[in-house]
């Protein structure tokens, strides 16, 4: 099997992270809860892997680093977090649903505005123009994918927080497709940022993980509240972090994996990561261009690219991964469960098929996958 | 004879862990009663006694709040 899908999850998880889940199956209690060693052991878990992500990124304090469910998690609670009634925010053209959805959502409830900053693919210049263009004297926010999902386009994220620290704005950031792929350090940031990823792509951890990383002090309105295993005698949600937004029992277990998947993707660096990604996405678009009638998204210069490459072929997207399927060639087809990064790039009524990478492919299976697709025939 | 140093939460509890160990201060996580602490559901880190004073400035020093030292 040649497995093309990691945009979506990553496959095969880094080595050992099976093994430390099942250990953890084994011997951890509920963390935060009790003071015996079956709880000590879910702690520590806890604690170490905010220790590796804020060596990753670079946060001052491992506190500020907390665990959710997944990035929509931790992006609902950024979005919703921050924006209040008659609050504006700024989005780009290649937002997942992740950040739609709650915009929206939030739109219909609550009049929250929105303006969608939309710029042609790997057009950062006017990407950045159109975004402080947007802004209003309401305007709380700009939301910000670091690596659209389906293009694989880098947004000048570094010129973004520029423009919300010169506007006092706060800069969420939709680090689903870059965490663990592309270096990000937060102490180049100036402006409020909130760092939302999940644990199960580029990270190479397991499902049912995500992290919020809060890199200032930034006021966040809860979305959930509940037990916490601090003060308990009060009725109020702590107001400290991570206990302010880690309410109910943490999957202590699944964090176990994503601390041993984190200190894998530490030791071999994101910047090596990318360069290898970078070169398979290369060669992946070289061997598409050959495929009459197909039609690939791609940095020219591959300097705002990453390892997630999209093609239109002359056949309908989903037909074209299925017959991949059929070879044992992973990929996804259609929205992406981004129709507006499909609107704005134009591909709204054909999808494109998605090939994405990770650490563990080889130019062999991108070579192998180029020549099934040249074999292609009426499918 | 040992102190302990009340915090919050567990995470707080370990980071001051971490931060005595770095400087030599063996240390460790107790949950304690809350008839001496006030408080329910709190961490304690206990350090022993001689070594109160100077764990006490260097969680100052690293700016890690704890609730209060028995």
């Amino acid at each position: 099997m040649i497995y093309f899908d990691n945009a979506a999850t990553s496959l095969p998880k880094a080595p050992g992270v099976a093994e430390e889940i099942l250990k953890a199956l084994k011997t951890c209690g509920n963390g935060s809860r009790s003071g015996h060693k079956p709880a000590i052991c879910a702690s520590e878990y806890m604690y170490k892997c905010r220790e590796a992500l804020s060596r990753m990124f670079h946060v001052q304090n491992p506190e500020n680093v907390i665990f959710t469910q997944n990035a929509t998690h931790a992006l609902n609670i950024a979005v919703k977090g921050i924006l209040k009634r008659g609050d504006h925010a700024v989005i780009s053209g290649y937002e997942h649903n992740a950040v739609l959805r709650p915009i929206y959502a939030l739109n219909k409830k609550d009049a929250v505005e929105f303006t969608i900053a939309a710029a042609p693919l790997f057009d950062g210049d006017l990407l950045c123009e159109k975004m402080e263009k947007s802004i209003r004297k309401n305007t709380k926010c700009i939301i910000c994918t670091h690596v659209s999902n389906v293009f694989g386009a880098i947004m000048p994220i570094e010129r973004i927080d520029s423009i919300c620290a010169k506007h006092g704005l706060i800069f969420i950031i939709d680090a689903s497709q870059s965490a663990g792929a592309i270096p990000i350090d937060l102490r180049n940031f100036k402006s409020d940022v909130i760092l939302c990823m999940p644990g199960h792509k580029s990270l190479l951890g397991p499902q049912g993980t995500g992290v919020l990383i809060v890199a200032k002090d930034t006021e966040l309105q809860t979305l959930i509240e509940g037990g916490t295993g601090s003060l308990s005698q009060d009725p109020n949600q702590p107001d400290f972090l991570p206990d302010r937004f880690e309410s109910g029992t943490q999957n202590a277990h699944g964090i176990a994996g994503l601390l041993k998947a984190v200190e894998y993707v530490n030791g071999i660096g994101a910047d090596r990561i990318h360069e290898h990604e970078i070169k398979l996405a290369r060669r992946m678009c070289d061997g598409l261009k050959q495929i009459p009638g197909t039609k690939v998204y791609f940095d020219p210069v591959f300097k705002a690219q990453s390892g997630v490459i999209s093609a239109v072929f002359g056949a309908s997207s989903e037909k074209v991964a299925g017959y991949l399927s059929d070879h044992d060639i992973c990929t996804r087809a259609g929205l992406h469960c981004s129709p507006l990064a499909h609107r704005t790039a134009g591909t709204e009524h054909t999808g494109t098929v998605r090939f994405s990478f990770s650490i563990f492919n080889t130019e062999k299976q991108v070579d192998t996958a180029i020549d099934i697709m040249m074999k292609m025939k009426e499918i | 004879m040992n102190c302990l140093i009340i915090f919050r939460s567990i995470t707080y509890a370990q980071k001051a862990v971490k931060i005595l160990e770095r400087a030599g201060i063996t240390a460790y996580i107790k949950r304690p009663p809350r008839e001496i602490t006030g408080i329910s559901c709190s961490y304690a880190v206990k350090v022993p006694s001689y070594w109160c004073d100077k764990a006490l400035a260097l969680l100052r020093e690293r700016h890690l709040d704890y609730v209060k030292v028995i």
